[in-house]
């Protein structure tokens, strides 16, 4: 939109409002594609982890050394494709931390320490959280002629990071909702600070997954496991839907210059 | 104060006593929505530890968890008790106290409330590691897995409780204006946490 | 502060000292029997006070007594809901 046309359009009142419109959304162009990575990625996720990789909902963590090599053996297709696909995807996910850092950088009374943290503390939970599950099962998948013994260790690793990388997010969590509390303009809701405390308690009650091979606080168990991913999914929703209220607010007066 | 405001602060002893609710006119919201959410919600995922406690583990062997709970100091659970609620007290008292005016009583109530929350995690610490004395960890069998993991979460809120009775004493001693509903936001947080352990009190201490 | 203490609160916290207390004492071993038995009677009792200690909390110190009706119906809800997971399983599995 060149200053020419704005001119022009200003004398036509009718017009005005959907040219604004426009222009609003051109300039959030960038934001607006972050924002749809989160969709187009967790529905990937899901598919990934649930439909093709298997590990959602768990297998068992009593499993002998034969049991485990026959699971990886059952899924090895469909975990091979899972895991690439993975590989491929999972830089996108670092497309909403962008995001959602500039949008807690909008906050105020809160400096760029808490923002910057949220964003160093994401780019190294997605290795535990994420990435070390999907290298030690493509490993084993696509490797099915080795030691069972080390078959056995990799689904070990792959499960207790999955699950277990806990003192990333808590961290998360803890500054994301540090941020919200401190923040006087109401960036995001209050609610959404609370749930994050949730999401913080989740991670507690995962600590026991070392431990236990069976029962509510195994890798695999009502609490762990179950409670915490429905806790994760509701937080998850919840944040993209206040992302996509905190962008469509922003007055265009905020945006730098240098978007123009 | 305004005037509903002490309209409602006159008409509460009647009411709390009685439990009668009043009509359309008088109804308050203590705090605001989003402190419901959050208790709301913590209420009904601590449901779920329990029924995960009652149905999933307690169901599998019975006899070993009424064996277990001997070992457990039911002395030592009901003077914790004791503190909480008494803390509440005080807590529920700070509230009173801001909507009075009284700010200085408040932040005194305040700082009782949060000394008996401190001594309860003082007495949970010692509870712990008398128990870890005697050889009885979390993987000792089913019963000590729940115990640990339902005290611990617990107090881990009662941490969390804690942060927020600071951040009210702050707003009483920090502002010229102390905002009610911000005390009535945090006391509504402490006395979650504090009916939540007559719960986990009654499950794992004494129901057999 | 001596006001505040006297007021309707502090009757609240002593009833709720007597519940804890009266509770306390029913969990006790009250049998001669070496083996600590199963009560199904005194266990709901526990419970049912547990349930009322929590309710005191929620509509007195809590003020949901003077909140919103959606507010009292949600709390009695959840109260409903651990009172009847839990004496379900005492009533009809053991």
């Amino acid at each position: 939109m060149t200053s020419a046309s704005m001119t022009d359009v200003a004398e036509r009142p009718s017009t005005r409002r959907s040219t604004e419109t426009h222009a609003a959304k051109s300039r959030k162009r960038d934001q607006w594609i972050c924002w749809w990575s989160l969709p187009i990625f967790y529905n990937l996720f899901g598919l990934i982890f649930v439909y093709l990789g298997k590990v959602m909902p768990p297998p068992k963590p009593g499993l002998t050394q034969a049991e485990i090599v026959e699971f990886i053996q059952a899924n090895a297709n469909s975990m091979q494709i899972a895991w690439v696909l993975l590989a491929l995807s999972l830089g996108f996910a670092s497309l909403s931390s962008g995001l959602i850092v500039t949008q807690m950088r909008r906050m105020s009374g809160v400096s760029a320490a808490l923002a910057y943290t949220y964003l160093a503390v994401l780019a190294v939970a997605a290795l535990p959280g994420c990435l070390f599950c999907s290298l030690m099962f493509a490993l084993a998948a696509f490797r099915p002629d080795r030691d069972p013994q080390i078959v056995a260790m990799l689904y070990d690793m792959g499960m207790l990071s999955f699950v277990g990388s806990l003192g990333c997010f808590v961290t998360q969590y803890l500054v994301f909702a540090i941020a919200i509390f401190l923040d006087k303009r109401g960036i995001f809701p209050k609610w959404l600070a609370y749930m994050s405390i949730w999401g913080v308690v989740t991670e507690l009650v995962a600590m026991p997954i070392w431990i236990f091979r069976g029962g509510t606080y195994a890798w695999d168990g009502l609490i762990s496991f179950y409670l915490g991913t429905i806790i994760f999914v509701i937080w998850e929703v919840c944040l993209v839907t206040c992302l996509y209220n905190a962008i469509k607010r922003q007055p265009l007066e905020e945006l730098t210059a240098a978007q123009a | 104060m305004n005037d509903t405001t002490a309209a409602t602060l006159l008409q509460a002893p009647q009411l709390a006593v009685a439990g009668a609710t009043t009509d359309r006119a008088e109804r308050h919201l203590p705090g605001d929505a989003d402190i419901w959410v959050f208790v709301i919600g913590d209420m009904l995922i601590f449901s779920v530890y329990f029924a995960a406690y009652i149905f999933f583990d307690r169901g599998q062997d019975h006899e070993l968890f009424v064996a277990s709970q001997r070992h457990l100091s039911q002395s030592l659970g009901v003077i914790n008790t004791l503190i909480l609620l008494t803390s509440s007290l005080f807590v529920a008292l700070s509230v009173h106290a801001t909507r009075a005016g009284d700010f200085g009583i408040a932040s005194r109530f305040l700082s009782l409330g949060g000394g008996f929350g401190v001594g309860f995690l003082l007495l949970k610490s010692y509870e712990w590691y008398s128990k870890l004395s005697s050889g009885l960890t979390i993987s000792t069998n089913a019963f000590f897995m729940h115990y640990y993991m339902l005290t611990g979460v617990h107090v881990f809120h009662v941490l969390i409780g804690l942060v927020f009775l600071l951040v009210l004493r702050s707003e009483l001693h920090g502002t010229a204006r102390p905002r009610v509903k911000l005390l009535e936001i945090g006391a509504t947080y402490w006395h979650m946490v504090d009916f939540i352990w007559f719960l986990i009190f009654a499950l794992l201490y004494l129901m057999r | 502060m001596t006001p505040y203490l006297r007021g309707p609160l502090f009757y609240t916290w002593l009833c709720l000292v007597i519940a804890t207390l009266l509770s306390w004492w029913l969990g006790l071993e009250h049998d001669s029997e070496p083996h600590h038995r199963a009560n199904t009677a005194v266990t709901i009792a526990i419970l049912l006070i547990a349930i009322i200690k929590c309710r005191f909390v929620i509509r007195s110190y809590m003020e949901v007594d003077r909140a919103p009706a959606w507010l009292q119906w949600t709390c009695d809800g959840w109260l409903l809901l651990n009172f009847g997971m839990v004496s379900s399983f005492y009533w009809f599995v053991l």
